[in-house]
């Protein structure tokens, strides 16, 4: 991935310690010493045109991306988090997090009626969206790398009291999302595996 | 016409069903998975088949697989996100006979589904 001041989210204490430049350096040598390579940004775009596509798609609703970031854990900072693993060509996890309000807003819109409780509707509504953007990304790597990708059954979680351990300290890439429906963060971790053809 | 949705996601199932009825086609039954579909089609005779791929308990193209061991007139459309060449590829062969990829706009399910059974009406009557 090609580091410039635009890829990292530089929080107030590390602004008044470091400079930019600084950073970045700091920022690339703990997650080349995490993972043995920094994430590549090749990987990312395909999730997000597929975030894109599904908005536009089934939502019929743009999507506005904000600046990508680096992150060395998936903070759950959201309500409702849905995962899926890749396996094969390239390994990894997806997950789109989600504040309550815009999940109710994407589910009620598809339905087209008003959900105003997260029941098992919306949880099942939610791992079809990462289950559409995945498999969306998937088939674009799949074909451009000339091989296999293979995806998980989505997994669902609600509330923020847990953590993710896998991949074992993996850095993830986060892209923050902003619509009429509401505001929601993709963060994916991937990289290349070891696949037959 | 029976068609069979088979998808563990009710909110897929939902946006396949609101396809069909403007294709005009009412008379849907739904499974959640590969096994139930296999359960559904060894009691009923459906005259389509729309099949997700990744499903827990049984995947799709697990499903088509037996189907296929037993049917092969049935028409089956793949309904998945997963429309890389590997993977088509591996569903043809295993007798899928067309894709509907997610996330599908309604107009363009449509003129796939109709393809295929115009497809399937035209062999028939050959043979």
């Amino acid at each position: 991935m090609k580091l410039d001041n635009k890829t990292f989210t530089i929080n107030e204490g590390e602004k008044n310690r470091y400079s930019k430049n600084k950073f970045r350096e700091l920022f690339k040598k703990k997650a080349e010493k995490s993972t043995g390579s920094v994430p590549q940004a090749e990987f990312i775009n395909p999730f997000i045109s597929s975030v894109s596509n599904l908005f536009e798609t089934i939502l019929e609703c743009p999507v506005m991306r904000e600046e990508l970031s680096l992150r060395m854990n998936l903070h759950p900072n959201l309500d409702i988090v849905a995962f899926i693993s890749l396996s094969g060509a390239i390994q990894g996890t997806v997950a789109l997090s989600f504040p309550t309000k815009t999940a109710l807003a994407m589910v009620s819109r598809v339905y087209q009626e008003d959900m105003i409780i997260v029941d098992s509707t919306v949880m099942d509504a939610v791992g079809e969206f990462v289950n559409m953007v995945a498999a969306g990304a998937q088939s674009i790597l799949a074909n451009e790398m000339k091989q296999k990708i293979e995806l998980s059954v989505p997994t669902m979680v609600r509330g923020t009291c847990f953590s993710i351990d896998y991949p074992s300290q993996a850095t993830w890439l986060e892209v923050p999302f902003s619509s009429e429906l509401g505001v929601f963060l993709l963060r994916v971790t991937i990289k290349r595996g070891e696949t037959e053809n | 016409m029976k068609v069979l949705v088979v998808d563990d996601s009710a909110m897929a199932r939902r946006m396949i069903i609101n396809v069909l009825k403007r294709a005009g086609m009412e008379n849907v039954q739904q499974a959640n998975d590969g096994q139930e579909a296999l359960s559904y089609i060894s009691t009923n005779e459906y005259q389509l088949i729309l099949m997700d791929w990744n499903m827990p308990n049984m995947t799709g193209i697990e499903a088509v697989e037996k189907i296929r061991e037993k049917d092969q007139t049935t028409p089956i459309i793949m309904v998945t996100g997963l429309g890389d060449e590997h993977h088509v590829k591996e569903a043809i062969k295993k007798g899928v006979n067309n894709f509907i990829i997610k996330p599908f706009l309604p107009d363009k399910a449509i003129s796939i589904i109709k393809d295929t059974l115009k497809q399937f009406q035209t062999t028939n009557k050959a043979n």
